[in-house]
């Protein structure tokens, strides 16, 4: 079916306020007679606090509050319920958040901060998370056992073990035994950051008599803060008011609470509007994603068939849960690779250490299982003689079946996506040799499941003009859900693209989002939204049907104009029919609820026929060259191909799949945060944590691929994450093509490439 | 919003030198400020003075082609080097150090002086300026000229006294058939300081191919920049070609003194030193040739 | 202690009183109320806060504010006149260069600042140019083909 505005690469419609400078972003708010807050920030990893002395910054001019865990007392966590706000006696990470002060300025409150004494006792902090599973370990959480948790959080009381998650599917000691060939690899991700440019800054305006709080925030996900601060504050959740505009990149480093229980509490103790900035030190050591650990046993026979899987991962979360179970969780749904296989057992351990927190990053838990499952892939065929794409095709998710957590395969896009992209990746030969490089090309598939369950809803006004405005509040970080959500309108409507206005997200205006995570935007919004605008069609028929006076069943709705079947040489705008209805001035209001279908998991078992929505798909290939004398590796060129369902807006789906793909060469090549062995962050800013400049871009090819997801909105499903996931492996089987060597810790940095090639000059023989 | 401290601007170098003499407190000279600012916000030292040297263009910031080679301002910022067709063409190594180092945006504010006298390590001006022979030109009580290598004391320290400043710094005209190059070894492409650098000169006998002199120096491989004598000796009388510079490639590795920092090793400094040392040479020859 | 300084900014003369210790950024922002130069570090390594100042891109984050004293300075607002787009705007948006934006005004003003001095550079000239302004959504793609594309505008429009 053609479409006139979906499908479409229209200009993004936040697009002209961010090129000039218009665009206003929660750092850009500024309330009159604004105070400003700053936190003192344990500089331990681990310590007991014997006593904090505020007098000398209490009595500094233009102090106007110092609070401490002492005044609130409340801790917060939609996972687990384990995060004090300001630190109760105990300092389980450095970064832990101590002392809050709210001043005339920023410097008074940083002079203030310095005249804080406070008395710790230093504590060894608990780094290695291995060491943390072990049973005499010391426990970072006594109390765990009662803490409150969600549903798909196991906690082990008396342990560090936040949360173990199972899957079991067949028999996986049967099928080892009666495998030809048994192969076992061990993996490991590192600790990065998100590095979105934007810090992270909230100003909040709380009423500490009427309890009413209004916070503006970075925050992806307001609703699910809005909920933590209500059960933290003790406050109604009508009380307390979320508003969001513009976030300047999240890639899930904004989502859950960040600072905003932090700004609430110090606007409420002194009554005035604050606003809390933080540093781009701050944001390093507030939030990061967490290294992981994985075993992985696969067993094959002879023709390339695997028929088991087992896999072990740990995840080291830091100090708190953050989202850390979820993690280990979604991790489980990803990690037996997207193949079929008949018996798979998967064992993720998500771990309390003292080290900074770990959380959302672009496909949780995706992203490091991939980089296991699919560099053993590429181990396997080079052990089996097997091309490395023919292993994967042969064991790949086919429609109809049946996948690790027990979901019948819907989609057929992940083969499609598997072989664009290795297509394209061969078009040319290449030159295996010159001087000292050596080039090499790679692979890796990914498939992601999305948030489940979760709820949408939207509301659309159409003015009496014929424009409409919609009321969402899934929030605008760059991924261009409101251009998306706007050309549904305007196909659904046969309204001008440009005529439909979004909002910015308000929890006491716009309605109900779960969050902007989980590359569930356009799916669940967007059927939303659609479901909004087809509510506006049925009312504009009842009053079309009235104003024309005909029966509605003679009307129809082509693309913004009404037709009576009776008249075929007459047509009505929707402008018209509205004008004419309300006489002078008035709007329709248009509402969409979406609850997407999804089965709880089995708690024992991970078994659920419908764990997720929808599926994403998709496939990259990259070529690179290794200087075998320094080590140093380029990636000449990567491939991604990705299922999208259908594209509502071309250009943005390959926005997301090339600045994925960068961003996944940073993560593999140069990005760590690093501690030192007192658990404290040595590169905690921009120079020494390297993301991927101009001069590191390389030529990326977006392939769009189109499967039509059967209940998305115009067959779309979600594109968001996926592409970060396979950069890595990617690039990693290209250098075990390369080189013959595979690396299989993260990341694949100059130096221990060099390492590997000086340890195995054997193996690049013949290379 | 900075910490507190008073900003001080100087007409003359006169009067910054007086100011310099009666300041009660400590101070800190800033020029482009790229550094200085970054170190005051990170609140380690806070002076109670900053003696800003921007209104002194007159008299440090000037780059005059002269007939016994080149005097460069202290002032002078990268982006003028880089963009100066007698540095791309003459003394290509300094091109090549100055065009990398951080990005534009402090290549437009940042100067020559202010990264030697930062006198870290790694500065990517360091090397090249030590291979072309640089002398420095520092004034105080009194005005003298010195040789480079004898600048730098340890990592950010110099022979600098609290009321000296540098003024100048001049590079000799290079001889015929002679060139330079410098090569960085970072993590990324730009943006970047050296996890090694390594600067080379050398001057051959166009006839022969016999290497009539050379000078090697390396970045982030000591706790200063360093000359490296030895492998320098060991090219001239040779003819110039790439086994000899593989050989003054290991020796530079030998004099080469490097720490394992978070950034990266000491076995791989010294690993990669030999191969940038071979590839600095290769290229100054090629430039010969060219 | 507060300096007078005077400046132009955006074609418009400005006389101010400004503290010794506030960057060129902060004055910008909170004295000016120019918010679309943007704070992404304050250690000189992102570029958000990318101004023009007599002709050069610099980092206004590690530029104090008394320096600017007798400068001409451009920010993203002085980009776009009379209601229309800078060509390296228009650029931007038919290209597709921007995500979540927040780069975008710096790495604009860096390209202005290019293509002021190289009205024709190559491809490794743009990355050059740009190298000092972190982007972490676009890969940075499409906003090389935006500084391309809008290199041809001015050319012709020379």
């Amino acid at each position: 079916m053609a479409y006139r505005v979906v499908g479409r690469s229209v200009a993004r419609n936040d697009v002209i306020d961010k090129v000039t400078g218009r665009a206003k972003y929660a750092p850009d708010v500024v309330i009159p007679h604004m105070l400003h807050g700053k936190i003192l920030f344990s500089p331990y990893a681990s310590a007991r606090i014997i006593n904090i002395d505020t007098s000398l910054a209490k009595s500094l001019l233009g102090v106007r509050a110092v609070i401490t865990g002492k005044d609130v007392p409340y801790t917060y966590g939609s996972v687990i319920k384990d995060r004090p706000i300001f630190a109760q006696d105990v300092v389980r990470y450095q970064g832990e958040p101590i002392v809050g002060i709210v001043a005339d300025s920023e410097v008074i409150a940083e002079e203030a901060l310095n005249l804080i004494k406070i008395e710790y006792e230093e504590k060894e902090p608990i780094l290695d998370p291995f060491e943390a599973m072990k049973a005499d370990s010391s426990l970072l959480h006594a109390d765990l056992g009662s803490y409150q948790h969600n549903k798909i959080t196991y906690p082990e009381a008396e342990t560090n073990i936040c949360s173990h998650y199972k899957l079991r599917k067949g028999n996986v000691d049967d099928a080892f035994e009666k495998s030809d060939y048994i192969f076992e690899g061990e993996f490991s991700s590192q600790m990065i950051q998100h590095a979105f440019i934007e810090p992270i800054v909230a100003v909040a305006d709380a009423d500490n008599v009427t309890k009413r709080i209004t916070i503006w925030s970075t925050a992806c996900n307001p609703f699910v803060i809005r909920k933590e601060l209500s059960s933290a504050f003790n406050i109604p959740m009508g009380k307390i008011r979320m508003i969001v505009n513009n976030v300047g990149g999240s890639f899930g480093g904004k989502a859950y609470s960040k600072i905003e229980p932090h700004v609430a509490a110090l606007s409420l103790a002194c009554s005035a509007p604050v606003r809390l900035a933080l540093t781009r030190e701050e944001v390093f050591n507030l939030i990061v994603r967490g290294p992981g650990h994985f075993k992985i046993k696969t067993g094959l026979m002879k023709d390339g068939t695997i028929v088991a899987r087992k896999i072990e991962t740990v995840w080291d979360t830091g100090a708190y849960a953050e989202c850390g179970p979820v993690i280990a969780r979604n991790s489980g749904h990803t990690a037996a690779g997207p193949y079929r296989i008949p018996n798979v057992k998967i064992d993720a351990y998500c771990v309390y250490t003292n080290k900074n927190i770990a959380g959302a990053f672009r496909g949780y838990g995706v992203q490091e299982a991939t980089w296991a499952v699919e560099s053993h892939m590429d181990d396997i065929a080079r052990e089996m003689d097997i091309d490395p794409y023919d292993l994967r095709k042969k064991n790949i998710l086919h429609y109809g079946d049946e996948g690790a957590t027990g979901q019948i395969v819907e989609g057929t896009g992940l083969e499609q996506c598997l072989d664009a992209a290795w297509e394209a990746v061969n078009r040319k030969e290449i030159k295996r040799k010159s001087g000292s490089k050596l080039m090499g090309r790679g692979m890796a598939c990914v498939h992601k499941a999305t948030l489940a369950p979760s709820v949408s809803s939207a509301i659309i006004k159409l003015s009496e003009d014929g424009t409409a405005t919609l009321l969402t509040s899934t929030t605008e970080q760059g991924q261009g859900a409101t251009t998306v959500m706007a050309q549904i309108i305007a196909e659904e409507l046969g309204l001008p693209y440009e005529e439909i206005y979004v909002s910015g997200t308000d929890t006491d205006y716009t309605p109900y989002d779960t969050t902007t995570t989980a590359s569930r935007s356009t799916f669940s919004m967007g059927n939303a939204v659609l479901l909004a605008a087809r509510d506006i069609k049925e009312q504009l028929m009842i009053i079309a049907a009235e104003y024309i006076g005909v029966d509605k069943d003679e009307l129809t709705f082509e693309f913004g104009k009404i037709k009576v079947s009776s008249q075929p040489e007459k047509s009505y705008t929707i402008k018209e029919i509205v004008s004419k209805y309300y006489g002078l001035n008035g709007t329709l209001i248009g509402r969409g609820l979406y609850r997407p279908d999804s089965v709880p998991e089995d708690s024992e078992t991970g078994q659920s026929t419908k764990i997720t929505p929808f599926w994403m798909y998709g496939t990259q290939a990259a070529e690179v060259e290794i200087d075998i004398e320094t080590g140093e590796i380029n990636v000449l060129k990567l491939v991604a191909a990705h299922d999208m369902g259908s594209a509502i807006n071309p250009m943005n789906c390959r926005q997301q799949l090339e600045g994925a793909a960068l961003q996944g060469i940073g993560n593999t090549l140069y990005e760590e945060i690093k501690l030192n062995d007192k658990g404290i962050t040595v590169n905690p800013n921009f120079h020494d944590y390297k993301i991927p400049t101009a001069m590191d871009s390389v030529e990326i090819e977006s392939i769009l691929i189109e499967s039509q997801q059967k209940d998305g909105p115009y067959g779309a499903k979600g594109v968001g994450e996926p592409a970060l996931a396979p950069t890595g492996p990617a690039i990693r089987n290209a250098i075990l093509d390369a080189l013959n060597i595979g690396l299989n810790h993260l990341p694949l940095t100059q130096e221990k490439i060099l390492a590997a090639i000086e340890e195995n000059k054997e193996k690049l023989e013949g290379c | 919003m900075l910490k507190t401290f008073e900003y001080l601007q100087p007409k003359t170098l006169e009067e910054a030198l007086s100011m310099m003499k009666s300041c009660k407190g400590s101070f800190r000279l800033i020029a482009g400020g790229t550094d200085v600012i970054v170190q005051i916000r990170s609140g380690k030292t806070p002076p109670d003075y900053l003696i800003s040297l921007k209104a002194l263009n007159k008299e440090l910031g000037i780059l005059e082609e002269k007939e016994e080679g080149l005097d460069i301002g202290a002032l002078v910022t990268h982006r003028i080097l880089e963009k100066s067709p007698t540095i791309q063409k003459e003394y290509a190594a300094l091109y090549d150090g100055v065009s990398q180092v951080g990005s534009v945006q402090v290549r437009n504010v940042g100067t020559i002086g202010g990264n030697v006298c930062s006198s870290l390590p790694s500065a990517d001006s360091a090397a090249p300026l030590l291979i072309l022979g640089a002398k420095l030109n520092i004034v105080g009580d009194r005005e003298e000229s010195i040789c480079i290598e004898e600048f730098f004391t340890g990592p950010g320290e110099n022979i600098l006294k609290n009321n000296q400043i540098l003024k100048s710094i001049f590079i000799p005209k290079l001889p015929k058939n002679s060139n330079s190059a410098y090569e960085k070894l970072g993590r990324r492409k730009a943006m970047e300081i050296p996890v090694v650098g390594a600067a080379s000169y050398i001057q051959v006998d166009k006839k022969t191919g016999i290497c009539l002199d050379a000078r090697i120096a390396l970045a982030s491989s000591a706790p200063t920049p360093i000359r490296c004598y030895k492998a320098e000796q060991t090219l001239v009388g040779q003819s110039a070609e790439k086994e000899i510079f593989v050989k003054a490639g290991k020796l530079a590795a030998q004099e080469a003194n490097p720490r394992t920092s978070f950034r990266a090793t000491e076995e791989y400094r010294r690993s990669v030193i030999p191969v940038l040392v071979e590839r600095s040479l290769s290229r100054s020859l090629n430039r010969i040739k060219k | 202690m507060k300096k007078s300084i005077s400046l132009t900014i955006n074609g418009t003369k400005v006389d101010a009183e400004v503290d010794q210790n506030i960057t060129l950024l902060s004055f910008i922002r909170d004295e000016m109320g120019l918010m679309g130069t943007k704070e992404g570090c304050g250690t000189g390594d992102c570029g958000a806060c990318t101004v023009i100042i007599d002709g050069l891109a610099v980092k206004s984050c590690i530029y104090l504010a008394v320096e600017a004293d007798g400068k001409e300075i451009t920010t993203i607002e002085g980009l776009s006149i009379d209601g229309e787009l800078h060509p390296i705007q228009q650029a931007f948006v038919e290209e597709g260069a921007v995500q979540c934006g927040f780069c975008i005004p710096g790495t604009i003003l860096s390209a202005k600042a290019l293509l002021d001095e190289n009205e024709d550079p190559t491809e490794e000239e743009i990355k050059k140019g740009i190298a000092g302004n972190l982007c972490r959504c676009t890969g940075y793609v499409r906003i090389i083909k935006a500084i391309k594309k809008s290199a041809k505008v001015l050319q012709k429009a020379k």
